[in-house]
């Protein structure tokens, strides 16, 4: 239900993620959609089997004295709904852009 | 501000965000939600520091980011429907849906207990526990005259002035007395309830007109211009709210008053509910000697001063009247002496009369919720053991002890809360009904009302017995043994449930019995009340007020218009006989004078005044009301203003005065005027209850009107009547108008209601226990069935043995029987015990009926059991009945 049919906010985030772009506010940055729009899509594509989160270890979050930071990849399913959507919405393969470290802030 | 200052404000603020949107994330998911949002803005925000550019801009996106979080939470808030508390309120929404018949019962049976008490409530709460609509209620007081034999007195004008000039514990003197002018003008006459106040009045209540100005000192002087203040309520029917009538003239009593204010709509007047009309006394200060201004009819009002209190006033006023006894040593002896001044909050003074029965109608209201509470309670139980099963296996499947107490709990509480909204509606009823049926006497009508405090008392009522009937049914359950639920799902009893039931149904017969004899003293009471003879006839008595305008009409004039009123009356067929009386028994009327004989028992004159009624009346007055003469001769056509002045007293009076010897040919004097006439008494006649029929006081002197010195021009028409009372009004309105068609008729009732109404307070305390009682009897026969049911369906396999080994169908009867008999009678004991504690809390209701009315305790020990029988027969004849081989085969 729901497999074959991806809204575009939903495949641009599916498309951030094999970006290499794993968490939401990383996402956010690339994909310039609000953290309302991002964070339900995650859920919901979560929900549907085309990604899965994961909590990064503790010892991480220890050092930066914060708490655990959760990240999303995307599944075996999200890779192939992701190459159907590409199919669909050319301007995904433009939107293919190596990941660097430093965030991007929305006016940095 | 600094920098780090900003950071960790904005840190909080964004966090904080965070922490409230969470609120609606479902409660499985919030930690996990919070701790992921946090992470992320931690993260970002420590980047951003590192990198130096946590500036303004940034900062403000972080915050819009985490306001973003609210559509997150929204998106997961379906999901709550997932969790747990919303999973046992489906389920037990299910659950009661699925056993209509139990859940029918149970909210009714709560809707009735919560409407009742909750309409009871609302309808005690303005007299017992709310202070008075008026700023800094509690420092407001009356002040009576005490006399000596106890009773206590309306003050004097002379005694408000000496106080107000010499008191140093009242910030505010007032008095009042009632006044019932009749506004005439350009439409219809109409008599009006209102007061003649001095200018203090509304100062010392604390409120001001919303329209125009207060009474100045000025206005309340002799032979100044007529002013009045008017109700809202009287400025909106008469007068169409007509903002341009301050500073108007009006026509009182076909006098010109200048309306000089507005009260506000919200004014209570709680001395006089009824008021609409207010206009200044207009006492003379120089206090003239033979003057109103020494007459015993003003109430008297007081504010104190933030540091006075109720008995430092009273010490003060004594104080102050020992002192005026020595200034006015005469003067206070003509007007009789109080021995002492009372001064009384004005709160309790103004509810003390129908505190007693209101208390015991919420205490009978909350017995009624109590029985309400242990009936839904049985019934739960009675649930649990049928669901026994259901929850052994639920424990079975790994639901842990708490889940399912929980899930019992919700239960109960979902039902008390429909059961809560089911009795807002009964309260709402109960609200206008209490609203129609209350005694006159009973303060503050008005402010009854369903509002947030009534809704507050309901809700919480509500969610206690959800709580309270849940409770012993949820812990039994989840204490019950696993395998044996398992084992038996339709099965044997289990021991400990049925104790509890049981203790239950004895509880609730116990209350109910209270209740029961409750409303079975007040009830005995009431009828020895009106056993009490009143001292004449009250059947086919009818009575009206009839009133002359004073300005329009001389003494001879007034004397002749209720004559001639009386002449035509008495041609109207119907009427037996009919006469004229200044005041009425069992009215609201009250005339006592002062009365000294010339010779006392002792040959002596007497030196002081005795408190006697006053009552002028037409010939005919005595054979009208059914007053039987004991000596002399009655009142008649011969006494008029030229014959010698005559007059007849009653028995008490006699009695005490004279004692065995003669009071026919002594010599009487009515009040303190030197030139007042002496009446020779020419008759005794029987003692009339003029006040109600358990007041004591019966001391009265009869005078004709015409020799009377002044006219009463408020009288009251009393006439005997052949057949249908009420048909007659009519003819006797136009009889009267036939003679002047000017004069207001009013307050026109059977003799039988006025007597009826005096005992109103307790009459309405009666009903509303009469009703509670049966309710009580009826929830009480219930229980018992259901649980004597409940037990026979439990024992259905064991009566099925009973019956094969060869027990005969009526020892099967007699066993069930016992069975509900034993739980009545113990529950008849402890009820007893109860009642017997209880009871004494009614003594101020009763009359002439002990608290302790062995008759009252036999009769309802008699009627609960037998009550109780028919609900346990019925049960009994089933288990009568069981087919053995049907039973057996059950299992």
């Amino acid at each position: 239900m729901g497999k074959s049919f991806l809204s575009f906010a939903a495949a641009v985030i599916l498309q951030a993620l094999d970006n290499g772009y794993r968490y939401g506010f990383d996402i956010m940055d690339v994909t310039g959609l609000p953290s309302g729009t991002v964070y339900p899509a995650l859920r919901r594509l979560e929900e549907t089997g085309y990604v899965r989160s994961k909590w990064e270890k503790h010892s991480v979050a220890q050092e930066e004295a914060r708490p655990p930071r959760k990240y999303y990849e995307l599944t075996n399913d999200g890779q192939n709904a992701l190459a159907d959507a590409r199919s669909r919405y050319r301007l995904l393969e433009q939107a293919q852009e190596p990941k660097t470290d430093k965030p991007k802030t929305s006016r940095a | 501000m600094t920098d780090t200052q900003t950071k960790s404000g904005f840190l909080k603020l964004h966090l904080r965000l965070i922490r409230v949107i969470g609120i609606i994330v479902p409660s499985r998911l919030r930690a996990d939600w919070q701790q992921e949002w946090e992470a992320e803005l931690h993260h970002r925000e420590t980047l951003l520091a590192e990198w130096d550019k946590l500036d303004r801009q940034n900062r403000l996106d972080l915050l819009r980011r985490s306001i973003g979080a609210f559509w997150d939470a929204l998106w997961l808030l379906p999901q709550r429907w997932e969790d747990e508390v919303i999973q046992d309120i489906r389920f037990g929404i299910r659950m009661l849906l699925k056993h209509k018949g139990f859940t029918f019962v149970a909210i009714l049976t709560l809707a009735l207990g919560i409407g009742a008490s909750t309409a009871i409530f609302s309808a005690v709460r303005p007299v017992l526990f709310d202070s008075l609509p008026y700023p800094q209620a509690s420092r407001l007081t009356i002040i009576w005259e005490g006399q000596i034999d106890g009773g206590r007195n309306e003050g004097t004008f002379a005694l408000y002035r000496a106080l107000a000039e010499r008191s140093r514990s009242f910030a505010s003197l007032a008095v009042m007395r009632s006044w019932q002018p009749t506004l005439t003008g350009a439409i219809e006459p109409e008599r009006l309830d209102g007061q003649r106040v001095s200018a203090s009045y509304f100062r010392t209540l604390g409120v001001a007109p919303a329209l125009g100005r207060d009474f100045l000192e000025t206005d309340d002087l002799p032979n100044t211009p007529n002013v009045a203040i008017i109700s809202d309520g009287l400025w909106r029917r008469r007068f169409n709210s007509d903002r341009a009538l301050i500073g108007q003239q009006i026509k009182i009593n076909d006098n010109s008053y200048t309306v000089i204010g507005v009260m506000p709509g919200g004014f209570e007047n709680v001395l006089t509910p009824t008021a609409a009309i207010w206009a200044p006394l207009q006492y003379d200060p120089a206090l003239p000697a033979q003057g109103r201004e020494w007459g015993h009819h003003l109430r008297t009002l007081g504010r104190l001063l933030p540091a006075a209190t109720v008995e430092q006033a009273s010490q003060e006023l004594n104080q102050i009247l020992r002192d005026l006894v020595t200034i006015y040593p005469k003067k206070l002896a003509d007007g009789g002496i109080p021995a002492k001044l009372i001064v009384n909050a004005l709160q309790d003074d103004i509810t003390s009369g129908v505190r007693p029965a209101l208390l015991a109608i919420l205490g009978a209201v909350l017995l009624l919720l109590g029985i309400a509470c242990v009936n839904v309670t049985n019934l739960l139980l009675a649930r649990g053991a049928q669901r026994r099963g259901e929850f052994a296996l639920r424990a079975a499947l790994g639901a842990g002890r708490t889940r399912m107490l929980r899930q019992l709990l919700t239960e109960s509480l979902l039902l008390s809360l429909l059961g809560g909204a089911l009795g807002m509606l009964v309260a709402q009823f109960g609200v206008s009904a209490l609203g129609m049926l209350s005694p006159p006497g009973l303060p503050r009508v008005g402010a009854i009302r369903l509002d947030a405090a009534t809704f507050g008392f309901g809700l919480s009522i509500t969610t206690l017995i959800g709580l309270a009937v849940g409770l012993i049914p949820a812990l039994q359950s989840a204490h019950s043994n696993l395998h044996l639920g398992l084992q038996q799902s339709s099965g044997r009893t289990a021991g400990g449930q049925q104790r509890t039931r049981h203790a239950l149904v004895i509880t609730e017969v116990a209350l109910a019995l209270v209740l029961l004899v409750g409303a079975g003293l007040l009830m005995r009471s009431l009828q020895q009340l009106f056993a009490v003879s009143p001292g004449f006839e009250p059947a086919q008595l009818l009575t009206m007020q009839v009133q002359v305008s004073a300005q329009r009409f001389s003494k001879e004039a007034t004397d002749q218009f209720f004559a001639a009123s009386l002449a035509s009356v008495r041609q109207i067929p119907g009427v037996t006989a009919a006469a004229f009386t200044n005041q009425l028994p069992m009215s609201e009327d009250r005339d006592e004078w002062g009365v000294r004989f010339d010779q006392g028992a002792d040959g002596q004159p007497e030196q002081r005044n005795s408190s006697s009624f006053r009552y002028a009346v037409s010939p005919g007055y005595f054979e009208t009301m059914g007053i039987a003469l004991r000596r002399g001769r009655l009142l008649d056509e011969r006494d008029t203003a030229s014959a010698p002045p005559v007059a007849v007293i009653s028995e008490s009076l006699a009695r005490r005065k004279f004692g065995r010897q003669d009071p026919l040919g002594r010599r009487l004097r009515i009040g303190g005027r030197p030139d007042a006439p002496w009446y020779m008494v020419v008759g005794v006649v029987g003692d009339v209850k003029q006040v109600s029929l358990i007041a004591s006081q019966s001391d009265a002197v009869y005078v004709t009107t015409t020799q009377w010195y002044f006219a009463d021009n408020v009288q009251s028409l009393v006439v005997r009547t052949r057949g249908n009372t009420a048909t007659l009004v009519p003819a006797l309105r136009q009889a009267i108008w036939a003679v002047d068609k000017d004069q207001p008729i009013s307050r026109v009732a059977t003799m039988e209601s006025l007597l009826a109404a005096t005992a109103a307070e307790r009459r309405f305390a009666l009903m509303l226990l009469q009703a509670f009682g049966l309710a009580a009897l009826a929830l009480a026969a219930i229980g018992l069935y259901g649980v004597v049911s409940g037990s026979v369906t439990e024992r259905t396999r064991e009566i099925g043995v009973r019956l094969a080994l060869g027990a005969q169908r009526r020892d099967v009867l007699l066993l069930i029987l016992r069975q509900g008999i034993t739980l009545t009678f113990s529950g008849v004991v402890l009820g007893l015990l109860a009642a017997w504690g209880v009871t004494r809390l009614l003594n101020k209701l009763l009359y002439s009926v002990s608290a302790t009315d062995p008759l009252t305790f036999g009769g309802v020990a008699i009627l609960l059991p037998f009550v109780a029988f028919f609900a346990c027969y019925l049960p009994a004849r089933r288990a009568a009945k069981i087919d053995p081989i049907t039973a057996l085969r059950q299992e």
